[in-house]
């Protein structure tokens, strides 16, 4: 048994090591390049490949391995913020660029609606859903300024998508029967309220 | 039905965690835009980061290699700037030297500086007048007050002024200090002053550099040097000896010359008739008188 664990030891290597890092985190890492860019898939390959390549070299050395994805993500916004420059991919090439990450016309109206880094707070707590620290992380800042960014992301974003939030009544936006996992949870809890309120009534 | 709607917009925006009251869940289960939020929030559901590619491998451009690549684009540049520097400097520090054709420098503006040695710098004569070799440039810089320069050995005549003693009536040799007298010798007010050189004139130069032009150098006055009187040189000290019948030997040292060479000697016999012969160059300190006769005075110099 102890020479069991002394063989898979020895098979991790560095490379190996690195070559895990890559796999584990080098798609989404690029998917979220593409998604903070808008689809200028040049930009976000690079962008990617470059933070990639700096977490593998510390792929050794991590010592928080379960905050590596937000490190490194960490490591692509600057790098793209830097590379910024004026549009060159057309709105056509950069829906193609999305919609193969599963981003509808709808989606992508409401983070175009977005600025850098607003689009960096929105995809990293609305779609990747990362943890308030990672967020922090990501974007440089602190909790209170993170609070702030994510809540003004998702405003936006609602406005553009679903309409002025303040707003009572039916929504010009299409796909309100469109039901994710919020959906069903509001639903659940609102036929749990329901029936229960039935059970009093007929009780 | 208002609160409810806000409140539920209120939980959407602060992230949607956990479930909602009930009563909100209730309202948005009725609320057409409250729907219409949660199906804008659920379509982000189907985005799936994770669809995208690996990105192709790039070396890593890391800190170091920037900070190393800086660096060197830093060096070469200042080479450069260094190397740009020098060659001009060099190259106007040339042209300055060379001069142009009019006698002016380039990189001055001002005229050469041989002219202003020269006008600065009195000859060994004491003329104050540019020298030939700066007649070029003598309509760019010409003395006002040239020194009164028609006395070329005035500088070196005694300053100090003899005071002419009257010569004794009836004496027929002039004494020591009545040589030079008053008359013949120029007086302290013909002499050259310090005043020359600071009242040059230089006038504009024709390039447009303003370089600063040297100061010129007050002119140093000459001091001149006293030259010695000359007097009456002194008696030479005779010695003599007897020699053949009707002969005697006389031999003398050389006296002081009293500031003047001695030219020769002359002898005379105690009543002062010449002696024959008698008549020598100084580099005569002997002579033989044979015209001797028995009775007769010696015979003396002077």
């Amino acid at each position: 048994m102890q020479s069991q664990a002394t063989d898979a030891e020895q098979q991790v290597t560095p490379e190996s090591l690195r070559e895990a890092f890559r796999h584990l985190h080098g798609s989404r890492l690029h998917g979220f390049a593409l998604l903070v860019s808008l689809g200028d898939a040049r930009r976000a390959e690079r962008a990617a490949s470059e933070a990639l390549a700096s977490g593998e070299a510390r792929a050794t050395s991590l010592r928080h391995p379960e905050r590596a994805a937000a490190w490194v993500r960490a490591q692509v916004v600057p790098r793209m913020r830097r590379s910024h420059r004026p549009d060159r991919t057309d709105a056509a090439a950069r829906r193609v660029a999305l919609r193969g990450l599963g981003v509808d016309e709808a989606a992508y109206d409401g983070l175009a609606a977005l600025d850098f880094d607003a689009r960096v707070a929105f995809v990293a707590s609305s779609i990747e859903r990362f943890a308030p620290l990672d967020i922090e992380t990501i974007l440089g800042a602190g909790p209170a300024a993170t609070h702030r960014a994510i809540e003004r992301a998702r405003r936006r974003y609602l406005s553009v998508v679903a309409g002025p939030p303040e707003r009572d009544g039916p929504s010009p936006s299409a796909g309100a029967d469109l039901e994710g996992e919020l959906g069903r949870r509001v639903r659940m809890v609102a036929e749990r309220a329901l029936s229960g309120a039935r059970s009093a009534e007929f009780a | 039905m208002r609160e409810p709607h806000a409140r539920f917009q209120a939980w959407l925006l602060a992230g949607a965690e956990g479930d909602p009251p009930r009563d909100l869940a209730v309202h948005a289960s009725v609320c057409a835009a409250c729907r219409a939020s949660i199906a804008a929030f659920d379509r982000l559901e189907f985005v799936d980061p994770g669809a995208a590619t690996i990105p192709s491998p790039t070396r890593p451009v890391t800190r170091g290699a920037l900070v190393r690549a800086g660096r060197a684009v830093g060096a070469a540049f200042g080479v450069m700037i260094a190397a740009t520097v020098l060659g001009v400097g060099g190259w106007q520090l040339i042209e300055a030297a060379r001069g142009g054709p009019d006698g002016i420098a380039r990189a001055s503006g001002t005229p050469n500086q041989v002219v202003l040695a020269g006008s600065g710098t009195p000859g060994a004569s004491g003329s104050q007048e540019p020298s030939a070799s700066a007649g070029a440039a003598s309509a760019s810089a010409v003395p006002t007050a040239s020194p009164s320069s028609d006395r070329p050995a005035a500088t070196l005549r005694p300053t100090v002024t003899p005071t002419p003693t009257p010569a004794p009536i009836g004496t027929s040799v002039p004494t020591a200090t009545s040589v030079p007298t008053a008359t013949s010798v120029p007086t302290a007010t013909s002499f050259p002053t310090a005043t020359p050189a600071p009242t040059l004139v230089v006038t504009p130069v024709p390039t447009a550099t303003p370089a600063p032009t040297p100061a010129p150098t007050p002119t140093p006055t000459p001091t001149p040097t006293p030259t010695p009187t000359p007097t009456v040189p002194n008696a030479p000290v005779l010695s003599a000896s007897t020699g053949a019948t009707g002969e005697i030997d006389l031999s003398w040292t050389t006296p002081y010359d009293g500031g003047d060479g001695i030219t020769g000697y002359e002898v005379f016999y105690a009543d002062g008739t010449p002696v024959p012969g008698g008549f020598v160059t100084s580099s005569t300190t002997a002579m033989t008188d044979s015209g001797l006769r028995r009775g007769s005075s010696t015979p003396t110099t002077s």
